[in-house]
């Protein structure tokens, strides 16, 4: 259908537009373009793109993923067939901290429950929620594969390994201390540390 | 069975047999009349072997095999129906049906539901599954289409169709496991080319027609199996409809059958509605005091014929002239020439084929003895190097484009297109983004680049060995004459490099089987009969002509271009595309006609009207034709209409032209027929009656035959099949029965002719450059600077509509409701407009004072300092700024490009219903 | 104590595993050596001739997989699995961590074999400060001439990519791996064609483990025999590196020769039960291999003797527990993951993860029926085998390990809602299957 969607829908790098959907960063544009002549096809970066995407707005916005897919010459539902995919993909605001309980049966075995359930009501929110202030989001997830090393959690990209109930209070505390970036508003904060160094 | 290549003999369930290396055994299991069940297994798609269905025994294999994906292997053993593969296939019947809904009582699928008739043969009935089933919330997904994802089976089929046969992607999996859904990009509402082909691909009820939600029982439809009213590519469509109320409710297409193979596009999956439609003229009219009025049948047949014999009378025949459509049928075209010729006896009698198809057929003709596809489409598929030239595909001839499509992406042909678009990735697929070597030229130098072609095939020495040694005067004609065309100006006008112009021609010369498609933006601009003889005469140096499996295909418009010019419903020809000079010719068919022929040669369209307006010509007879609706006003169409004594229209809608006749006899629809059409390829196929004719409207012929009664000059037919009998004997010296002349086989003795006969000057004027004055030069890109903007305009084609005939097509006109000016997005930007943004259209030499006012919407595969409308929206007044010329030949009218000036209009969008109201009640 | 080989480094005192620290310890110089001792042939052979096989999980002989690519062939990839994604493993990680290098040598060496001049390391999501480790490393090879042009003047060109992933246990099947990287979701394909013909970008490809790679330049360095002198030869040579998870008092990764029982691994390594309590069960090779009992403690580690007991060595995940775990509750565990990892390709997979977890679920909440231990089974014969990758079968495993050993527990739910944990008295919710687990915020479709 020729209607105003079509022209969004078909953004790609030779169109002569200098126009762009608020996406991704000129930098970040600049690093998927690099990461995809590491392949012999554009569309393998999409992963890196749909990251970067993610890095930049706190989590997969619908301009990111348009604009992954002019890059690399997909349609929009390519690169939303494979965000979907990928767990590590949040199609949705999410707090600052992205706090993830890992619960399968190693974790389990050392105590990945009562982890679990002590960072619920630590926080006042259940497994899947996000706190009011946006700080926090809870959320369980499968083998991290630090099994040796259980209970597990992930908190955005940092794994917290063999945590006491003491340990997380403490992390809790100097997360609700750390302040806010300036830039980002409430849903929109860029935890993602440690992927984007080196 | 054909022979095979490779022979590969396997058992399956005792059954001994041989088949095609390389074969499926669920295929071969099928050719051997077993069937195996499947669900993810289609023969459009390539195997994906996910549903698990297929599974069978296989000897000397532990595991039970997937047969969709399984090749077969010599003396390899199948089981099918032995105790494990049972067990297997009840089991995943089993699995499929845990969470399937039991609404089959009101899902559209009941009664052709491939899960539905599977289950009552692979299941036992008793499901072991007595966990609560997941329900998929319901949301809403296109008008056109209806989703129910609780009955998906995660089969992906719809999914693959419109990646692999369409290549346009628009519908994906998301979600993973059991929480897989299809959807669109953050389910957004569907965006697409609405072929349909989920909807028919579907094998449950996950996808349906929603424009037929709830209309219908599969089994309680008529089912009509005919061919596409739209356009040329001929697709073979079943007409699904309630008798009782002589209504078409659905249109299907079986995947084995027809041209198409079960492929359709939107117009003939979703454009049906034109039939039944409101605005068809429900009785014959006549002009009573300035308006017209109902009236009976006979005396309005009676008062045509009785004013036409009074005009003969006082100003003799010559003094009548007739126009046919090419959407009415061979036996039609055929008829109707001859009510003109013998009948009345007058030579002017034209068709709409004269808009560009007369340009191929004139110069084919000469070349290889008729305007066919050399290449059907199966060569078209089966080539290595493909050229698509002139023609945006997608939007002209979508079915065509799939052979296309099938030929890079199934079989690894390169692509070749050349023309002035840009990839584009969008709810439309795009050639270009298949081409690996896209030419992309400045537009309207196609014509430029042929001529570069053939330029660089003598001079890079490609010329087809075979052709050199039958006929090197004409090689040696050629190179003196492509030496006018120096590279520099090649490359000055088209924007190409010699080096990118050279290369395609060694891809062309060097392939084993290659194929050129050229279309409108060849033939309908200025200079189009010398470039399709440019071409011509590229398919003969590159050896096209005279290799198997290669060829030149002019693509047509409307779907019966190829057939009523071969019926001779045109002033240069006699049935059998004979020459009306060729006095031969004209003896034999005196003798099967017992009649004489007018010795005068008739007039074209165009000169029909200027005959008109000079007072010659005082009666026209136009069949299912509107020169007003689609001539511009410089063509001076209404003056003409206006200087007629009578004005005949005979049309399923009142038209424009019309509003302004004397006389209006409402035909009827395709669908309401019988008889055949002739598509671009050339194949003849069958016209089927699915309905009663619509209101009083009669089947042209039958009107052809009691006018012919009203001058006393018999021709009574009691079917159109009779009518077809004859073409067949008034064919027969032709070369065999006309119907069955389906490929386009080259006349040996006609290209001899050719190439001993077209002489220096011929060619030399062929490849002077001022022969390409006419074609457009580019502008300076915003030479008007500022606000307003001067664009190169081409009128084009729309893949939503055809002709003007969609526009009564309901659910066309909802995906399609208004034309929009396509420009490129910096363009876009220079004026400042977003897309639904209006904008005020002028010509640049200002040679009118016409101005249009039309939305926009941002295009990229449009390039910069160029623009697109397409030309089914003639309120939108666009057709009045393009330029006029006619072609000195083949007086083919060219009035589809021109040069503009942009300018964004003030005030608000236009909507709609204010695009509706100036379509008025068209 | 017997040699370690792939760890030797690791506890080092100091070793960073940077360039420095991994030269200093002789690494890189079996890669010198390499190029100008042998033709990629030879090392091909070594390999063959040392028996190494995959560390991956199929523990399919390594040499012989390389010379599975076809004679003619134009371009070949090496993709290396650092997707490490089976519950109880973690021993890539460790690998990568403590020594990127020595990866990245056997990687080269890899690549030098089999003539791929492109090779990818496919590491999973997750794995981000991993991922800034190994990315380094590759920079540090780049700079010193072990990876790009020309490596060590060899004339030998290999470009080394580092792959994401982005949160799919199933990218961690070669196949779905190769899809991944071509940028689409991770669905396994269909077996044949092979990896070794059709692989990534439908060019032949041979994909490898982290582990098995980093066993390279110890081969190459101290060859074939040598390697087939240690571990449980002909069949099982070498070391492995086994990941002991759960009641053990140290778990940890753990270098052993292949051979040695589990006894020792679990009740001598990992130093033996926590709060010692009786060791009640333990999975011998990640969530995929079927559950052992006390019974299976003497049975030696390797390939053929646990295959023979009716289990796998698999990935090396060793996970214990102790008489207080529920063994319904741990098959509602594992399958609440296989449920969730299940790529949606096969319908016996798709649909089967599902029934069997929400019988699973209903029983362990003393809400079973005893026909339900018949339906298990019958569900799990109708998935395993029957699916497109091995995925189907893994996600039977702990059903019918568990029932196989553990009967009476099943059945103690069910008919006296008894159960080690006390779940069989908790109210069971009974919405989707698995959808806590299904990342609520990252389905926009949820
Ligand atoms: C469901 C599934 C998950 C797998 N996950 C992994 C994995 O995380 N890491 C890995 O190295 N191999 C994994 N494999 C095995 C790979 O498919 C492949 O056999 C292996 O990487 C080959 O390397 P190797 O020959 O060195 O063992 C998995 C297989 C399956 C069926
Ligand atoms: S078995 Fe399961 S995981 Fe493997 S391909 Fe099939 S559906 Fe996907
Ligand atoms: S089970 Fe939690 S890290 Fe493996």
């Amino acid at each position: 259908m020729r209607t105003d969607k079509t022209a969004d829908k078909t953004e790609t790098p030779n169109n002569g537009s200098s126009r762009r959907p608020a996406g991704l960063s000129e930098a970040a544009r600049l690093e998927l373009v690099e990461t995809a002549k590491r392949y012999p096809i554009k569309r393998s970066a999409v992963l890196h793109g749909l990251r970067l995407v993610q890095e930049e707005a706190g989590f997969v916005t619908e301009a990111g993923m348009r604009e992954v897919a002019a890059l690399l010459e997909m349609t929009p539902h390519e690169v939303y067939d494979v965000a979907t995919f990928y767990t590590l993909f949040h199609l949705r605001p999410k707090g600052e901290y992205l706090i993830q309980v890992c619960r399968t049966l190693p974790c389990a075995l050392g105590g990945a429950e009562s982890l679990l359930s002590h960072l619920e009501q630590r926080l006042g929110i259940r497994e899947g929620q996000t706190t009011p202030d946006g700080k926090f989001t809870l959320v369980t997830v499968e083998c991290l594969a630090a099994c040796g090393k259980a209970p597990v959690m992930q908190v955005n990209d940092e794994y917290h390994e063999a945590v006491t109930t003491e340990q997380v209070d403490r992390l809790i505390e100097q997360w609700r201390k750390t302040p806010l970036e300036q830039d980002a508003g409430p849903t929109d904060r860029t935890p993602a540390k440690g992927a984007r160094r080196g | 069975m054909a022979t095979l290549k490779t022979p590969v003999t396997l058992t399956i369930d005792g059954k001994s047999l041989t088949v095609e290396k390389g074969t499926y055994v669920i295929d071969a299991a099928r050719q051997a009349g077993i069937h195996i069940p499947y669900f993810c297994s289609h023969v459009k798609l390539a195997p994906d072997a996910n549903c698990r269905m297929c599974l069978v025994e296989v000897e000397k294999m532990p595991k039970l095999q997937t047969s969709c994906n399984l090749p077969v292997a010599e003396g390899m053993v199948v089981r099918s129906t032995s105790e494990k593969a049972e067990q297997a296939h009840k089991s995943v019947m089993e699995f499929i049906l845990a969470n399937h809904p039991l609404d089959c009582p009101l899902c559209d699928q009941g009664g052709e539901c491939e899960l539905q008739d599977r289950s009552h043969a692979y299941s036992d009935n008793v499901s072991h599954y007595t966990e609560p089933k997941r329900l998929p919330e319901k949301r809403y997904f296109s008008p056109y289409i209806e989703r129910e994802m609780s009955r998906c089976i995660t089969c992906m089929r719809c999914v693959r169709y419109c990646d692999e046969v369409l290549d346009v992607k628009a519908i994906t999996a998301v979600n993973r496991g059991d929480r897989i859904e299809i959807s669109t990009f953050m389910d957004r509402e569907l965006d697409c080319e609405f072929c349909g082909g989920c909807v028919q691909i579907c094998p449950v009820g996950a996808f349906t027609n929603r424009v037929a939600l709830y209309d219908y029982r599969p089994w309680q439809l008529k089912k009509t199996e005919t061919v596409c009213t739209y356009c040329a590519d001929g697709c073979t469509l079943t007409l699904e409809s309630r008798v009782t109320e002589n209504e078409i409710v659905r249109v299907t297409s079986d995947w084995e059958k027809g041209r198409n193979l079960g492929d359709l596009c939107a117009k003939g999956f979703f454009g049906y509605h034109m039939i039944n439609s409101p605005e068809r003229v429900a009785a014959p009219m006549i002009r009573q005091n300035g308006s017209l009025v109902e009236w009976p049948w006979i005396e309005a047949i009676e008062s045509a014929a009785q004013q036409l014999s009074e005009i003969k009378r006082r100003y003799g025949a010559e003094a009548i002239g007739g126009v046919i459509s090419a959407r009415c049928t061979n036996e039609e075209a055929y008829l109707f020439q001859k009510l003109l010729r013998l009948a009345i006896g007058t030579p002017h009698v034209d068709s709409s084929a004269r808009d560009g198809h007369l340009n191929s057929v004139r110069a084919l003709r000469r070349v290889v003895g008729h305007g066919r596809m050399t290449a059907p489409y199966e060569a078209i598929e089966a080539a290595r190097v493909v050229m698509v030239i002139g023609a945006d595909l997608t939007e002209t001839n979508p079915i065509t484009a799939l052979r296309v499509k099938a030929a890079v992406r199934k079989h690894g042909a390169t692509l070749i297109t050349v023309g002035p678009y840009l990839k584009e990735i969008g709810p439309i697929s795009n050639l270009v983004n298949l081409s690996q070597e896209p030419l992309t030229v400045t537009p309207g130098t196609e014509s430029v680049v042929i001529r570069a072609l053939v330029k660089a095939v003598v001079e890079e020495r490609l010329v087809d060995p075979s052709i050199a040694s039958q006929a090197p005067a004409y090689i040696g004609r050629i190179t003196a004459a492509v030496k006018q065309l120096p590279w520099p100006v090649v490359e000055a006008r088209t924007g190409l490099s010699s080096d990118a112009v050279k290369a395609a021609a060694r891809r062309l010369a060097g392939a084993e089987r290659a194929v050129i498609l050229f279309g409108p933006e060849l033939t309908r601009r200025a200079g189009g009969y010398d470039a399709v003889c440019v071409l011509a005469d590229l398919a003969i140096l590159t050896g096209l002509y005279s290799t198997p499996g290669s060829g030149l295909n002019p693509l047509c418009e409307e779907n019966n271009e190829m057939g009523v010019v071969e019926m001779g419903a045109a002033p240069e020809f006699l049935p059998g595309l004979i020459d009306v000079r060729d006095d031969a010719g004209r003896q034999r068919l005196r003798e099967t006609w017992k009649e004489a022929l007018p010795l005068a040669t008739g007039w074209s369209l165009i000169q029909m009207l200027e005959q008109a307006r000079q007072g010659r010509l005082k009666a026209l007879y136009l069949v299912g034709e509107d020169p007003l609706g689609s001539l511009p006003a410089s063509a001076g169409v209404r003056q003409a209409l206006q200087s007629l004594d009578l004005l005949i229209c005979q049309d399923p809608f009142l038209t424009e032209t019309g509003r302004m006749a004397h006389l209006v006899l409402p035909a009827s629809g395709f669908a309401e027929k019988e008889g055949t059409f002739t598509n671009h390829e050339g194949r003849t196929q069958r016209v089927r009656r699915a309905l009663e004719p619509v209101g009083e409207s009669l089947p042209d012929w039958e009107i052809f035959s009691q006018l012919a009664a009203g001058f006393g000059y018999p021709l009574d037919y009691a079917s159109a099949g009779e009518i077809g009998d004859e073409i067949g004997r008034v064919l027969a010296f032709d070369g065999g029965n006309w119907a069955d002349r389906t490929d386009g086989r080259v006349d040996a003795g006609v290209m001899a002719r050719y190439l001993a006969e077209v002489g220096d000057a011929e060619l030399e004027a062929r490849y002077r450059p001022s022969a390409l004055s006419s074609s457009i030069r580019s502008l300076e890109h915003g030479e008007q600077g500022g606000a307003a903007l001067g664009l190169q305009l081409i009128i084009s084609q729309s893949l939503f509509h055809s002709g003007k005939l969609s526009r009564h097509a309901s659910e066309l006109t909802r995906i399609e409701p208004e034309g929009r000016l396509q420009v490129n997005p910096s363009d876009g930007e220079r004026l400042g407009v977003e897309d639904g943004d209006v904008v005020r259209l002028r010509t640049m030499d200002g040679s009118t004072s016409r101005e249009a006012l039309v939305p926009v919407v941002r295009r990229a595969k449009i390039q910069p300092g160029f623009c697109r409308f397409p030309g089914h929206f003639p309120e939108a007044g666009v057709k009045e700024l393009v330029d006029w010329s006619v072609d000195p030949v083949t007086q083919v009218p060219y009035f589809r490009s021109g040069r503009v000036v942009i300018e964004k209009a003030a005030g608000a969008a236009l909507t709609v219903s204010t695009v509706r109201a100036a379509k008025g009640g068209a | 104590m017997a040699e370690v080989v792939l760890f030797r480094n690791r506890d080092l005192p100091g070793y960073t595993g940077s360039l420095a620290d991994y030269e200093r310890q002789e690494g890189y110089t079996a890669l010198r050596s390499m190029f100008t001792q042998y033709p990629p042939a030879e090392v091909i052979e070594i390999v063959k001739r040392s028996n190494l096989r995959g560390r991956g999980g199929a523990g399919f002989p390594t040499g012989m997989k390389w010379s599975f690519l076809p004679k003619e062939r134009t371009i070949t990839y090496l993709c290396c699995n650092a997707d490490e994604s089976e519950p109880g493993t973690f021993k890539d990680r460790e690998l990568m961590t403590v020594d990127p290098h020595q990866m990245i040598e056997g990687i080269v060496m890899a690549s030098y074999a089999i003539g791929a001049h492109a090779a990818y390391i496919y590491i999973r999501g997750e794995f981000a400060a991993e991922a800034v480790i190994v990315e380094r490393a590759i920079q540090d090879a780049y700079k010193a001439g072990y990876l790009g042009r020309n490596i060590l003047g060899s004339g030998f060109d290999l470009e080394l990519t580092l792959h994401r992933g982005a949160g799919a246990y199933i990218c961690g099947e070669e196949t779905a791996l190769l899809e991944s990287i071509e940028g689409k979701r991770g669905l396994p394909r269909s077996k044949p064609p092979f990896p070794a013909t059709h692989g990534l970008y439908g060019k032949p490809t041979v994909i490898n483990n982290v582990e098995t790679l980093a066993s390279l330049p110890h081969i190459l360095r101290r060859g074939a025999e040598w390697y087939l002198s240690i571990g449980s030869p002909p069949k099982s040579p070498g070391t492995r590196i086994f990941s002991v998870s759960g009641h053990v008092k140290r778990p940890g990764n753990y270098e052993v020769p292949m051979g040695i029982t589990f006894r020792k691994l679990i009740f001598g390594l990992a130093g033996g039960m926590k709060s010692d309590r009786p060791l009640k069960a333990f999975i011998p090779g990640g969530a995929s291999a079927s559950f052992f009992t006390p019974d299976h403690l003497d049975i030696k580690m390797d390939f053929d003797e646990v295959a023979k007991a009716g289990s796998m060595l698999g990935s090396g995940g060793v996970t214990v527990m102790d008489d207080s775990v529920c063994m319904v509750w741990a098959a509602v565990n594992l399958l609440r993951f296989f449920h969730h990892e299940s790529c949606g390709k096969c319908t016996p997979c798709r649909e089967g993860s599902n029934w069997l977890l929400r019988v699973l679920r209903r029983i362990e909440h003393g809400q079973g029926r005893l026909a339900d231990l018949e339906l298990l089974p019958q569900v799990c014969g109708n998935i395993a085998g029957r699916t497109v990758c091995a995925f189907g079968d893994a996600e039977t495993a702990p059903v019918i390990s568990t029932l196989r050993h553990f009967r009476a527990e099943y059945e103690a739910h069910i008919t006296r809602k008894e159960c080690v944990m006390g779940h069989a008295n908790r109210a069971l919710n009974t919405g989707t299957a698995g959808d806590s687990a299904a990342h609520p915020i990252s389905f926009a479709g949820h």
